[in-house]
C-alpha cells in the first residue's frame, strides 16, 4: 500500500460528500489499526481481489446517515432501510471510483452493508489497515483501508 | 483432429444380435458415461454457441466452480464476479472465434483467455473468501463439418501455480534476507533484542501520537514528539552500525522534515507519516523473523561474563579500528584502567551504551585526522583512554580523549551542565542557543547544523536515561588539548 493508493481511497470518499451535499468533509490524521474494533453504527464493505487483495470499508453513524438523507433526498424521518442504502450508496461510489482507476485486472465486489457494532470487520492479518479519520458537519466516521 | 474421424479407441455400437433393438446398448453407454463423469477429476461439459452448459457434465465440475445445477446456465453469467471482467470480455470474444468454422482451431487456442486464471469464491455476504487457479481448454465437437458444441475441461491447477509463485517470492525475499542477516550478524544478540525493544516501543509511541492526534490543537507538537522518537530509533540504529535501519529511519525522518516546513497543515498531509510508519513496521517484523531464526544458535553457546566482558572491551577496539580507519584518522585505545568486571550486570547494556555513544562521537566530532594533528605538532595518533572506578558507592566510568576541543564539545558542556529551567548566565548567548539545542530538535537540514543536532540528540538521549539510574554526567577540559567524560553511576539502584 503506497500514499498514492490512499490518497486516492481518501480523495473518492471526501469528494463523494462536496459533490452531493456541497459541504466539504475533513480528513482527520490517519493511523494504523491495532486491535481495537473500528466499527461504528452502520458499515459499507468493499471486497477487491485480482493482482492485490484487500478490503475497503466506510463506517459512520445513523446520525450522520439521517442528516444524509435529510439533505440527499429530502427525508426528515429516514427508516433503517434508507440509511442501509445511503450507506451502500457511499461505499459504491467508493467501489465505482475504484473500478475506473484500478482497471478492469481488479475485481470489486458490490458493496455489503453491515449494520451494528456489535463485532470488528474481520481484515486479511498479513496486511497493513489504514484508518482515516473523517468528519462531515459535526459527524465523525472512518474510511478503513486494507490493501495489499 | 478431426472429430468426424471414425478411427475412436473402442468399437462402435452395434444393434442386439438377436433383438436388432438397441435399447440395452445405450444402456450401457448411459452406465458407462455416468461412470466417467461420476469418477474424472476435471470439470467437464458441453457449451452450445449460446455459451448454454448442456445436459451432460462431470461431477468434478460442480464442486471446482462451487455451483450445483449447471444445467441450462449461462457460462458468462457463471463467470461474472468470479474472475475479472477484462478476462470475461476476452473470453466472449474468444467463445465466438471458436464457433467460427472458418478460423483454424489450433490457431485461435493460443488466444485462450482461461488458460490459467484465478476464480474466485464468495461467501453469503458477497465477499470473496478464497480462491483457486483453474485452467480452461476448449475443443470443437463437429459434425459434417459443423461446429455443434464446444467441450470444454477445467482442471484445477492451484498447486502448481502457487509452488511456482511461492519459489519466485522466496527467491526474492532471501535476496532481502540475506542482505538484512548480514547487516545484523556482527551484533551481540542481547544488543539486537534490546534495539528491537526500543524500535517496538518508539514505533507504538507514534502509533498513539498519530491515533490520539484527534484531542491536539497543535498538529506541529506532533511532529516534534514523532521526529523525537524516530531520532532515538536513528541513534540506536547507528550505534550498532545497523546501516539499513538507519538508512530507512533517515527516509522517515525526511518526510517528517517536509511537514515540518508545511504552513498550514491537514490529515491527508499526514498520509506519508503513516504509510512509512507501515513500513517501518514491516521490517521490524522481518528483522525480527531472521533473528529468531538465527539466535538459538546464539543461545546453545552461552557466554560467561568474563568473555562478556572481554567482548565489551573488543567491540570497543572495533568501532575504533572501523571509524578512524573510515575517517582517515589514526587512534590508540587505552583501556588498561578500565575493569569491565567490576560493572554490575544491570548496568552492562547501559554501559556499553555510553562508551560506544562517548567514542563514537569523539571520533566523528573530536578527533582530528591525521594530517591535521600532525600540522598542530601534536601527536598523528589520538587517543581514547577509558578507566573505570568504584568509589562512594558510585561506579566511576571515564573517558578522556587529545583531539581538538571544538565548539560542539563545549556547547555539549553547557549541554549538560544547565537543566532547562535553570537561569543562564544572562550574558550567554552561547548558553541560550544551547539550551534551545538541547530542548528544540534542530531540524534544519544543514549539514553542520545536522552533526550538532544528532550531537545533541544523542547527548539528550544520554542524560535522559542517565538520569533515569540516578545517574550524572560531567565534562571537563583538563587542558587545551584533553577532554574528559566522566560518568557516575549509583550502585545501589534509586
Amino acid at each position: 500500500m503506497n500514499e498514492t493508493d490512499l490518497h486516492f481511497f481518501i480523495d473518492s470518499t471526501v469528494n463523494y460528500f462536496e459533490e452531493v451535499t456541497g459541504e466539504q468533509a475533513i480528513t482527520g490524521i490517519p493511523y494504523l489499526k491495532g486491535k481495537e474494533p473500528v466499527v461504528l453504527d452502520y458499515s459499507g464493505i468493499i471486497g477487491i481481489s485480482g493482482k492485490r487483495k484487500g478490503c475497503v470499508y466506510i463506517t459512520t453513524t445513523s446520525e450522520m446517515l439521517k442528516s444524509l438523507a435529510n439533505i440527499i433526498l429530502n427525508d426528515h424521518q429516514a427508516t433503517i432501510e434508507t440509511v442501509k442504502d445511503l450507506t451502500g450508496e457511499i461505499a459504491n461510489t467508493i467501489s465505482g471510483n475504484v473500478r475506473e482507476a484500478y482497471g478492469s485486472s481488479f475485481m470489486i465486489s458490490v458493496p455489503v452493508v453491515v449494520e451494528g457494532r456489535a463485532k470488528d470487520i474481520r481484515l486479511p492479518e498479513h496486511v497493513q489497515t489504514f484508518v482515516i479519520p473523517i468528519t462531515w458537519k459535526e459527524y465523525k466516521s472512518f474510511l478503513v483501508v486494507c490493501l495489499e | 483432429m478431426n472429430n468426424d474421424d471414425q478411427s475412436m479407441p473402442f468399437s462402435a455400437l452395434e444393434p442386439n444380435a438377436e433383438t436388432g433393438k438397441w435399447e440395452s446398448q445405450w444402456r450401457d453407454l448411459e452406465r458407462v458415461m455416468h461412470y466417467l463423469l461420476q469418477h474424472t477429476g476435471e470439470g467437464i461439459f458441453f457449451l452450445t454457441q449460446d455459451l448454454v452448459i448442456q445436459e451432460y457434465y462431470s461431477k468434478a465440475l460442480q464442486e471446482i466452480l462451487g455451483i450445483s445445477n449447471l444445467r441450462g446456465r449461462n457460462l458468462i453469467n457463471l463467470l461474472e464476479n468470479r474472475i475479472p471482467s477484462q478476462i470475461i470480455e476476452n473470453t466472449k470474444e474468444y467463445l465466438q472465434l471458436m464457433f467460427r468454422p472458418d478460423l483454424d482451431e489450433e490457431v485461435i487456442n493460443e488466444l485462450n483467455p482461461l488458460v490459467e486464471t484465478e476464480f474466485f469464491y464468495e461467501d453469503e455476504w458477497g465477499i470473496w473468501t478464497s480462491s483457486k487457479y483453474l485452467s480452461f481448454t476448449f475443443r470443437r465437437v463437429t459434425q459434417e463439418k459443423n461446429i455443434i458444441l464446444l467441450l470444454i475441461t477445467i482442471k484445477d491447477v492451484t498447486e502448481k501455480i502457487l509452488l511456482s509463485k511461492k519459489i519466485q517470492q522466496t527467491e526474492e525475499h532471501t535476496q532481502k534476507q540475506m542482505e538484512w542477516l548480514v547487516n545484523i550478524l556482527h551484533v551481540e544478540p542481547e544488543m539486537l533484542k534490546e534495539f528491537f525493544i526500543g524500535v517496538e516501543q518508539e514505533l507504538a509511541n507514534i502509533e498513539e501520537i498519530l491515533k490520539n492526534a484527534k484531542d491536539t490543537k497543535n498538529p506541529r507538537e506532533l511532529i516534534e514528539n514523532i521526529y523525537r522518537s524516530l531520532f532515538i530509533i536513528k541513534g540506536n540504529a547507528s550505534m550498532l552500525d545497523l546501516r539499513f535501519f538507519t538508512d530507512k529511519t533517515n527516509q522517515f525522518i525526511n518526510k517528517v522534515f517536509k511537514l515540518r516546513n508545511k504552513s498550514d497543515l491537514n490529515g491527508n498531509d499526514f498520509v506519508p507519516i503513516v504509510v512509512s510508519l507501515g513500513d517501518m513496521r514491516e521490517i521490524l517484523k522481518e528483522v525480527q523473523t531472521i533473528f529468531k531464526r538465527i539466535s538459538h544458535f546464539h543461545n546453545h553457546f552461552r557466554i560467561k561474563r568474563a568473555y562478556e566482558s572481554e567482548l565489551l572491551v573488543h567491540s570497543l577496539k572495533t568501532l575504533i579500528i572501523s571509524l578512524s580507519k573510515q575517517l582517515g584518522k589514526a587512534v590508540k585505545f587505552d583501556y588498561k584502567d578500565f575493569d569491565a568486571l567490576s560493572i554490575p550486570y544491570s548496568y552492562r547494556n547501559m554501559v556499553r551504551d555510553i562508551l560506544f555513544l562517548l567514542v563514537r562521537n569523539t571520533i566523528l566530532y573530536g578527533i582530528e585526522d591525521f594530517d591535521q594533528r600532525k600540522s598542530s605538532n601534536k601527536d598523528p595518533n589520538a587517543i581514547i583512554k577509558i578507566s573505570s572506578m568504584i568509589n562512594d558507592g558510585f561506579l566511576g566510568l571515564v573517558m578522556k580523549h587529545d583531539g581538538r576541543i571544538d565548539r560542539i564539545e563545549r556547547m555539549i558542556q553547557r549541554l549538560v551542565t544547565y537543566e532547562p529551567d535553570e537561569n543562564l548566565p544572562e550574558s550567554s548567548l552561547e548558553g541560550i542557543q544551547v539550551t534551545q539545542l538541547l530542548f528544540t530538535p534542530n531540524l534544519q537540514m544543514d549539514n553542520e547544523r545536522e552533526l550538532e543536532a544528532s550531537y545533541s540528540m544523542d547527548m539528550e538521549l544520554l542524560k535522559r536515561k542517565l538520569k533515569e539510574k540516578g545517574g550524572r554526567l560531567k565534562i571537563t577540559f583538563t587542558s587545551e588539548d584533553c577532554c574528559e567524560f566522566k560518568i557516575l553511576l549509583p550502585l545501589r539502584r534509586v
